[in-house]
C-alpha cells in the first residue's frame, strides 16, 4: 500500500526533471534502496503503471537496485531515484519503431 | 538521454517531517512513534504508560487508524487529549497528516510529550519519517519470535523494542533469547523492554527511558 505513496513521489520527481530537461518520454527509472526496504520491482511497476495510466509517462520501466548493508549500524533505508532514461522526440535519438 | 538524479523519493514527506520537528522543538516537546501489528497491544500499552506518567508529564496521543475513533476514545478516558487520524485506506501515517494533527492537539493543550500510535502494520509505517525522535517497535509474544527477521526494516530502525503480553509467554513458544538475538543482528543500539500492560509488570525501565527523554527534550531523527 505504501507503494502508492512511493510512486507518487517518483512521478513528482519525473515532472520536476521534465521542467529542467525538457523531455517527452520516460523510458526507465532507476531506484536505489536499502537492504531492508519493503518494496519490490513487481509491486512498484504495477503501481507505477496504474497511476501513469495512458499519460505521457506510461511505459516507463522501473528497476530497483538494493544497496548492500555497509557498516555495522547502517540505517540509511531511504529510497532514491538515481537515474532516468528519457527521450526528447524532437532530437530523434531513439530509432526504435 | 540519461539523467542522474540522486534524490530521495519521499523528500516531500521528509520536508513535512522536518517541519514537524521544528514545531516540536519550538514548543520543547518530544514525539515518539509506536509501531506494531494490529492486536499487538499498542493502545493497552499506551493506557498503562499514561497511568504511570500523567501526573508528572503532560501527554498527548495522536491515534492513527483506517477507521473509527475507538482508540482515541480509550485514551481520552485516561484524561489526556487524543487526536484521531482516520486514513480511510492508507495503511501508514505520513508526515503531512501528523502536521495537521500536531496543530490540532496543541491548539488547546500545553504538552511535553506526544505518543503517536501508528496504524497497525509492521511494514509500511517504518518507511515514513513523521518527525518523531524515536520509533518504538512493539512485538507481542503471541505473534512469534520470527517476526523480527521477517520485518527487518522496522526492527533495524527502532530506538526501542518492547516485547509485550509477557504474561502470556508460558502459553506460547515465543523464544525471548531468539527474538533478542535476531533483533541484535539488525540493531546493536536499541533498548529492549519486556512488559505486560494488563498486569502492569516490567514498565519501570520504559518509564525511566521516557522520563530521561523529557528531561533532555531531544528532537532528532
Amino acid at each position: 500500500m505504501h507503494e502508492l505513496s512511493i510512486v507518487n513521489g517518483i512521478i513528482s520527481h519525473i515532472e520536476r526533471q521534465k521542467t529542467e530537461h525538457n523531455f517527452d518520454k520516460v523510458l526507465s527509472v532507476e531506484l536505489s534502496c536499502g537492504p531492508y526496504n519493503c518494496i519490490s520491482d513487481d509491486n512498484i511497476q504495477f503501481c507505477f503503471n496504474a497511476i501513469a495510466g495512458s499519460s505521457w509517462i506510461s511505459g516507463a520501466k522501473v528497476a530497483i537496485k538494493r544497496r548492500p548493508l555497509s557498516g555495522e549500524d547502517c540505517h540509511d533505508n531511504a529510497i532514491y531515484i538515481t537515474k532516468l532514461e528519457v527521450l526528447n522526440e524532437d532530437k530523434c535519438d531513439d530509432k526504435s519503431p | 538521454m540519461k539523467i542522474n538524479v540522486m534524490t530521495k523519493v519521499l523528500d516531500a514527506n521528509d520536508a513535512w517531517a522536518a517541519e514537524n520537528r521544528s514545531f516540536l522543538q519550538l514548543r520543547k516537546m518530544d514525539m515518539v512513534n509506536i509501531i506494531a501489528s494490529p492486536g499487538a497491544g499498542k493502545t493497552t500499552f499506551l493506557e498503562r504508560t499514561i497511568d504511570l506518567l500523567k501526573d508528572t508529564v503532560r501527554i498527548g496521543v495522536i491515534e492513527g487508524d483506517i477507521a473509527t475513533a475507538r482508540d482515541a476514545m480509550r485514551i481520552q478516558k485516561k484524561g489526556v487529549p487524543a487526536y484521531q487520524i482516520n486514513t480511510g485506506t492508507a495503511c501508514h501515517l505520513e508526515a503531512n497528516l501528523l502536521n495537521t494533527a500536531l496543530k490540532g492537539i496543541c491548539a488547546e493543550n500545553e504538552l511535553d510529550l506526544i505518543f503517536v500510535e501508528n496504524i497497525g502494520n509492521l511494514v509500511c509505517p517504518a518507511e515514513f519519517d513523521i518527525g518523531e525522535s524515536a520509533k518504538i517497535a512493539l512485538l507481542s509474544v503471541t505473534e512469534g519470535d520470527d517476526k523480527v527477521e521477517k520485518y527487518p526494516l522496522l526492527f533495524s530502525e527502532a530506538s526501542v523494542l518492547v516485547i509485550s503480553k509477557m504474561g502470556l509467554l508460558k502459553h506460547t513458544n515465543f523464544d525471548i533469547d531468539a527474538a533478542t538475538a535476531a533483533f541484535r543482528k539488525l540493531n546493536k543500539k536499541a533498548m529492549v523492554f519486556k512488559v505486560d500492560s494488563l498486569e502492569g509488570t516490567g514498565f519501570e525501565p520504559w518509564i525511566e527511558f521516557i522520563r530521561s527523554r523529557i528531561a533532555k527534550q531531544p528532537v532528532s531523527a
